[in-house]
């Protein structure tokens, strides 16, 4: 049983219910300091004001989506460690993620692993 | 997964997006160049997509999979939208929204008919514009290519500048879904310490997924064999690395280290299956751990603005509200009976208690309360159809949306709405030819308003079409056998359209199944005054009509007139009063048989309720009264009663069904005293 | 112990003694304001206030089409209540007291059923103990509208 302890995690999707989905599974792992972002724009605000360990971000979102959230939080943090959320099917997205600074990406639907894996290396 | 923990707000994200990818498609058939519609729409598919994955609905995933690659082709300009287009994305959201219904009610999806959606993509592919095809055909512009240098060297060539020449042999995870995006980021990562001379499979394969879950890649590079590793060891889907210096022997050292590093960061495939058991049985204490830490950290860090409350709890709120205003009342009747000094101090008391309840009840009443929008967001699509299906062309235009209805009438209102909707695109508005004979615009128009007035919400219906033939229907009263042709003439208009409301009345020629056979005025007037309101007509021929609705905002707290007949105590609604005056017996004239009194210049007929509320007539007819001025539409009336005795919250409480009731009776309420009152519904008798 | 599905509460009307098994019984309450409803049936009286709940009331002796309304401070509101824990008053003469009739000691067809208001009872109880005859009500038919064959809601 993997418990990862004292790290903040920011998730950004505009789905509640994938918001909802992540939250739990990160709890389950023992993430107490959730953040949520309901689109692009929220996600830079609340990134600059919470320093998060670790971000894990939808690609697609509505004001500005994923990619152009992504360079602005590496704008402003370099060593930001953002992880793409993409679906099957957006592997050029995913590309453009990766050249634009993401540290690493999951696909959904996600288990619970793969989220642990990434927090693991990340967080 | 759990689903049950999700699917309440899955079929709830899932019915929100719909509709408004219905308003989005609506918005695209009239501007199909609408680009923040189209990205919204394609954002929306592909959130449904994730959503129905992520609940293992895979027809669903699929389907929707399906719409989301037609909005990405219409996104990126490959295609632009027709009108086949929207007709089609239109037929799929029904489907979706069926499957939706399915899962609520059974908890499984629904198989989906792919053909329409599968020939428009068809369709897509082979209108797509040419400039596209060199991208897919010449791979070498890919991105893993780009970071890939060229050189094709013998392998000692390599190692001539001195550095290093690093071997690779990475394998990542069986189940892996994108392979080639997963390549790059790790080949990325390598790019930073060096250069990537060579891969294996070429890059082009790479690109493409033509590999298992195993390639290699020489890098060129200054750096030391760890710190290679340890840019990419973190990578998530790795599950082994195996890196060698060329023409350095030391495979054995080197691969365990790797391991070892691999080992702490992944689980492998074998590895998870026990881990997995061991996890589900902890995973309840687990869970309760860390819903107490949820909870802890939701006050603190959670940025959600809304609270989900189950709706009984609401109601059990509701009904403590209204039994505590019950008490109040007698606690107020109580302190008014009571005269010694000691009293006056609490009166005060009793006051500030009065605003006290009085802002619970608001508050709970505002919790209840939601917008109109709940029922009218389904409108816009729903006249579309109609229209269609009927060939007229129909502008539909809401104002008011965010008028705030309690929710038990929110749910009740809708039927009545979209069967005077229905009403007026069929009756109402003529066909294009007929309106641009009467030189009117050749599109007609409908518009739903909604406002607040004091305690009553009102909603509008309005069309310029034909208007309602006044005439026609005085004759169908005439026929139907209903009166004579006398008592027809001297009605007025507004009194003849209220036959429309009348059961079985209908002037429409034939049967549509889609306004039913004039059934549908009548079931619309009594589900509306259920709800406690009214609903009147205006009309004028050849401009249009306007159907009215008033309803009260909420149900089950009104304000209230108590108020003497006969010695009897009755509750009158306060929002139906315009007004009360006090009038003497010589002010009342008898005209044609009605009592009439003439009030600052308007003539109003009177109404005495004792033949309604089965009372024995007056002794004493001279007395003075107090006439309770209605409205109902443009008439006017007076309700006689003996007096007013006070203004009153009133709690509106459920009476037995077996006791049957005129229907001049809505309700009964407990007055402070503890003795019930009537609840008189008088809109009924005007 | 006595079974208490044999328990009867006695209550007069007029001269009569009737018996209302005490399984159909909510409560008993003194008289109280009882709010008139217009155009209903003639032997409902109203409503009352109980405890917050408005119930209909109906006079026994109305219903039996006697006319002749006397109230005393003896009268009584027996609150019945049926099967969907719906409650309604029955406003009688007097309550004189609670008595327990085995079985054998019922007699169904005691009643002429060509009588109008044999509907309303199920039986003739002897009471010995007391030395009296009580007629057992069929308080379900009672409850039920004339016109309705269900009371379906």
């Amino acid at each position: 049983m993997v418990f990862i302890l004292n790290k903040k995690v920011l998730i950004c999707d505009d789905a509640m219910f994938m918001r909802m989905l992540m939250r739990t599974i990160l709890s389950d792992l023992g993430i107490t300091e959730i953040i949520e972002a309901e689109n692009g724009k929220e996600a830079v605000d609340l990134y600059y004001e919470n320093n998060p360990d670790m971000v894990f971000m939808d690609i697609a979102m509505p004001v500005f989506d994923g990619i152009e959230a992504l360079k602005r939080i590496i704008d402003y943090d370099r060593d930001a460690k953002v992880v793409m959320c993409s679906a099957i099917g957006q592997q050029s997205v995913v590309y453009k993620a990766i050249e634009s600074g993401a540290k690493d990406f999951i696909v959904k639907p996600f288990k619970k692993d793969d989220v642990l894996n990434a927090l693991k290396s990340w967080a | 997964m759990e689903k049950d923990k999700y699917i309440d707000i899955f079929i709830e994200e899932s019915e929100e997006y719909i509709e408004k990818l219905n308003d989005l498609m609506l918005s695209l058939e009239e501007d199909p160049e609408n680009e923040e519609a189209i990205n919204e729409a394609f954002r929306l598919f592909h959130s449904l997509k994730g959503n129905s994955g992520s609940m293992e609905f895979t027809g669903m995933q699929n389907f929707t999979h399906k719409l989301e690659n037609a909005l990405d082709m219409i996104r990126s300009k490959k295609a632009g939208i027709s009108d086949d287009f929207t007709e089609v994305v239109f037929e799929s959201l029904d489907q979706i929204e069926e499957c939706i219904e399915n899962i609520r009610n059974t908890g499984n999806e629904i198989s989906f008919d792919d053909d329409e959606i599968d020939k428009l993509l068809d369709n897509l592919e082979n209108g797509k514009q040419n400039d596209n095809d060199e991208n897919n055909k010449d791979s070498s512009n890919g991105p893993i290519s780009n970071i890939t240098s060229s050189v094709d060297k013998d392998i000692d060539g390599y190692l001539s500048d001195g550095k290093k020449l690093f071997i690779l042999d990475i394998w990542i995870s069986k189940n892996c879904l994108l392979k080639s995006a997963r390549a790059f980021l790790i080949m990325k990562n390598l790019d930073k310490n060096g250069e990537i001379v060579k891969t294996i499979p070429e890059t082009k394969d790479i690109e493409d997924e033509r590999f298992n879950d195993n390639f290699e890649i020489w890098l060129l590079s200054e750096k030391e064999k760890d710190q290679i590793l340890a840019s990419i060891e973190k990578i998530t889907e790795i599950t082994d690395i195996k890196i060698e210096e060329y023409g350095v022997e030391n495979h054995g050292s080197s691969n365990d280290n790797v391991n070892d590093i691999l080992d702490d960061n992944n689980l492998e495939d074998e590895k998870e299956k026990d881990t997995k058991k061991h996890n589900s049985s902890e995973s309840k204490s687990s869970q309760s751990k860390s819903i107490l830490a949820l909870k802890e950290e939701d006050k603190v860090f959670s940025i959600n603005k809304t609270v989900r409350v189950d709706l009984s709890r609401l109601d059990k709120l509701m009904n403590l509200v209204s039994e505590l205003i019950i008490t109040k009342n007698g606690l107020k009747e109580f302190f008014i009976n009571v005269n010694d000094d000691n009293a006056k101090g609490s009166i005060e008391q009793m006051e500030y208690l009065e605003r006290i309840t009085q802002n619970i009840h608001e508050s709970v009443m505002e919790i209840r309360m939601m917008p109109i929008s709940v029922v009218t967001q389904k409108l816009p699509r729903m006249v579309r159809d109609i229209s269609k299906q009927l060939n007229k062309n129909i502008d539909f235009f809401i104002e008011g949306e965010k008028t705030e209805l309690d929710r038990t009438v929110v749910d009740e209102i809708g039927d009545p709405i979209i069967h005077l909707l229905r009403n007026a695109i069929d009756h109402g508005i003529e066909s294009e030819d007929e309106r641009i004979k009467n030189h009117k615009e050749k599109k007609g128009t409908i518009y739903l308003k909604a406002n607040r007035e004091d305690d009553n919400v009102i909603i509008k219906i309005i069309d310029d079409g034909n208007g309602i033939d006044i005439n026609q229907i005085r004759k169908k009263i005439i026929k139907d056998d209903y009166i004579t042709k006398e008592q027809a003439d001297f009605l007025s208009d507004d009194e003849v359209l209220e036959y429309l409301f009348k059961p079985s009345f209908s002037t429409a020629k034939e049967v549509s199944n889609i306004s039913g056979r004039g059934v549908g005025l009548d079931a619309v007037k009594t589900r509306i005054e259920t709800l406690g309101g009214s609903v009147t007509v205006k009309t004028t021929k050849g401009k249009g009509s306007e159907f009215r609705i008033q309803l009260p905002i909420t149900l089950a707290i009104i304000q209230g007139l108590l108020v003497k007949i006969n010695d009897e105590k009755y509750i009158v609604p306060m929002n139906i009063i315009h007004s009360a005056e006090e009038i003497t017996y010589d002010m009342k004239e008898s005209v044609q048989g009605r009592m009439m009194i003439n009030l600052r210049g308007n003539i109003i007929p009177i109404i005495n309720l004792s033949g309604y509320l089965e009372m024995e007539p007056e002794k004493n007819k001279e007395k003075n009264k107090v006439l309770l001025i209605i409205k109902k539409g443009d008439r006017t009336v007076g309700v006689e009663v003996d007096d007013i005795l006070s203004q009153q919250e009133v709690v509106i409480k459920s009476m037995s069904k077996k006791i049957e009731h005129s229907s001049i009776i809505s309700g009964a309420t407990i007055l402070g005293n503890g003795e019930v009152a009537l609840i008189l519904d008088l809109y009924n008798i005007i | 112990m006595e079974d208490i599905k044999n328990q009867y509460i006695v209550i007069s009307v007029g001269i009569e003694n009737y018996g209302v098994n005490i399984l159909d019984i909510d409560s008993i309450i003194r008289l109280k304001k009882i709010t008139r409803i217009p155009k209903t049936k003639p032997y409902y009286k109203g409503v009352i206030n109980l405890r917050g709940e408005i119930l209909p009331v109906m006079s026994i002796k109305k219903r039996f089409g006697i006319d002749n309304e006397d109230y005393t401070d003896k009268s009584r509101i027996i609150i019945i209540k049926d099967d969907q824990d719906e409650k309604t008053g029955i406003i009688v003469d007097e309550v004189k007291d609670v008595v327990n009739i085995p079985e054998e000691d019922v007699d169904m067809y005691a009643i002429d059923s060509m009588d109008e208001l044999a509907k309303f009872t199920k039986g003739v109880a002897k009471d010995t103990y007391n030395n009296r005859l009580i007629t057992l009500l069929n308080i379900e038919n009672i409850m039920k509208d004339d016109n309705d064959e269900d009371n379906d809601l």
